[in-house]
């Protein structure tokens, strides 16, 4: 307890953002325990205190990508329902198109080529609405490199750039800086690759338009269902390190 | 008069297109400008709550169409699933005495279930187009009693020959008079009345699913759907005197009478697709065009319908 009052005026030099107070009363205690037992000197205590201060504005980017990110799986449920939708308008253009297909509606003239219109138009629309769907998923990328990036920059240029060891350190059980950046790079790299096979997988759904086969549209399907760049348990694990004070 | 419920006898748009609105300079009104001053709020209101009528019209017709379509869906799956039972392979199930006899005894009492909801769709969507047509005949707005009466009041139906119920074609709101809303109203409900004759026939189709032998002359398009059905068909112009016989359906624009003949062979796989397709594109009815009339209508009437 004496140590704690010894160093608290030097901390309160460091740290002096409103937000980060909370930090200086309950944090140094645990710093100073981990530093007394390994015998660590002043400079390390206030290096300490400045990483903890960073991984917490870390953890606050993380939660920002963590909203993206349910806001893609709103997305996907989305492009899921508009493939579903046209892939089963394009599956059935060849019964569509043939008049031996229309019974007793043959008594109306032009009725084929009416419903094919019609069904044309309507997959015109939902090919648009996908392709705006597509967009918003590219805004969620960007959003995240640009979070991703920015953190760089801050490590890079800050006035306090940290040292590797300060990078790997770890404060009681909070993250460490270098788990916070690994994890946002491991985030932003599955989400765009993801984007980029789902916008490929878009376009050939277009191009099935001409030579529907079943086979395709399923296996198109599927591919979208499964997100193969986004492996869900290790989004939750990253998750689990960043805000492992939420599970605790 | 705001909710006029009898159509009019001075104005049947359905029989005809209704006459270009007359220039107001040519024609004298026949109303008094006090009376005329009068007139304008009380059509006005009028014409509000017929447009907003078919407005809600609309909407009743695609939640209609929407659960027509979905009990067609159920009941084609059921009749498939009926026919296609001898032939399925029932594995471990086989040896279970009379399964399929009693999966299709099952399967046809399904049918008859989905039978009576798809012809009750139709049926709502036959009151649909009649409360529609109703609200296009009811847009003019009629003087009631003399009118050198001391108290001016309007009514939906006319006391005097002279008095053609559209302020002598003013303009209600900003441009239009009333004979020009009636157009587009008729224009609307045309597409209406086009789409209800297509989808009746292809109720019958539906309704005359059977995996029994098939009868020997299939169905007539002259067979009643349900009790009144041809009443309610005769207020809508959608049945003709001449033939004894509903309308036959049309396409929009398309000007060529073939009569129906019923298919009385069972219907493959692909047709019931095309039947259900034709369902749900209601060819009929242009959606671009419905929203545009709807647009004009708000604009010009400064409000906004649902």
């Amino acid at each position: 307890m004496q140590h704690h009052c010894i160093f608290t005026p030097c901390v309160l030099g460091w740290v002096d953002k409103p937000n980060c107070r909370a930090a200086i009363y309950v944090v140094p205690f645990q710093v100073l325990a981990h530093l007394l037992k390994n015998q660590l000197s002043l400079t390390h205590i206030i290096g300490a205190v400045v990483m903890e201060a960073m991984v917490k504005k870390y953890q606050q980017k993380l939660r920002k990508v963590r909203d993206e990110i349910n806001r893609w799986d709103d997305l996907q449920s989305r492009l899921l329902s508009q493939f579903k939708n046209a892939s089963s308008i394009i599956e059935r253009l060849q019964v569509i198109e043939d008049s031996k297909n229309y019974g007793s509606l043959n008594c109306m003239d032009d009725i084929v080529n009416a419903v094919l219109t019609k069904q044309v138009e309507s997959l015109e629309v939902i090919l648009v609405s996908m392709k705006k769907t597509m967009e918003e998923f590219h805004g969620i990328v960007l959003s995240i490199e640009k979070i991703h990036r920015d953190s760089r920059q801050q490590i890079k240029v800050g006035s306090s750039k940290p040292s590797a060891k300060q990078l790997q350190l770890r404060v009681g059980i909070k993250p460490s800086l270098a788990d916070c950046l690994d994890g946002l790079l491991v985030l932003y790299d599955m989400h765009h690759s993801e984007y980029r096979l789902k916008a490929s997988v878009v376009s050939a759904l277009s191009t099935l338009t001409f030579k529907p086969s079943a086979s395709d549209l399923c296996a198109l399907q599927q591919l979208l269902v499964d997100q193969p760049n986004i492996p869900k348990d290790e989004v939750q694990s990253i998750f689990d390190i960043i805000f492992v004070e939420a599970i605790c | 008069m705001e909710t006029v419920d009898s159509p009019t006898p001075a104005c049947s748009p359905s029989d005809s297109k209704p006459p270009p609105s007359p220039n107001p300079s040519s024609i004298p009104s026949p109303l008094l400008p006090s009376a005329t001053r009068l007139w304008r709020p009380a059509a006005q209101r009028n014409l509000r709550n017929q447009w907003s009528k078919l407005a809600s019209q609309r909407q009743q017709w695609a939640s209609a169409s929407s659960s027509g379509k979905s009990h067609a869906n159920s009941l084609v799956n059921a009749y498939l699933s009926q026919r296609y039972m001898p032939s399925l392979e029932l594995g471990v199930l086989s040896d279970m005495a009379g399964i399929r006899k009693k999966a299709c005894r099952k399967l046809f009492k399904q049918q008859e279930i989905y039978r009576s909801k798809v012809l009750s769709s139709y049926k709502d969507m036959v009151a649909t187009v009649t409360q529609m047509l109703n609200a296009t005949q009811s847009m003019r707005c009629f003087l009631k009693g003399t009118s050198n009466s001391t108290l001016v009041q309007f009514s939906g139906s006319s006391e005097d020959q002279n008095d053609t119920g559209d302020g002598g074609g003013i303009p209600v709101f900003v441009f239009w008079s009333i004979s020009s809303h009636e157009e587009l109203a008729e224009e609307l409900v045309q597409m209406f009345k086009k789409e209800l004759m297509l989808k009746r026939l292809l109720v019958l189709e539906f309704l005359f699913l059977t995996c029994e032998v098939p009868q020997v002359n299939g169905f007539h398009w002259s067979d009643q759907l349900y009790p009144g059905e041809f009443d309610h068909l005769r207020v809508c112009n959608l049945f003709s005197e001449e033939t004894c016989e509903p309308v036959p359906p049309k396409l929009m624009d398309w000007k060529s009478d073939t009569p129906v003949v019923g298919c009385n062979n069972q219907p493959n796989h692909e047709v019931l697709q095309v039947y259900l397709t034709t369902w749900l594109a209601e060819v009929n009815i242009n959606n671009y065009r419905v929203d545009e009339i709807f647009d004009v209508i708000q604009e010009e009437m400064h409000v906004r319908l649902k």
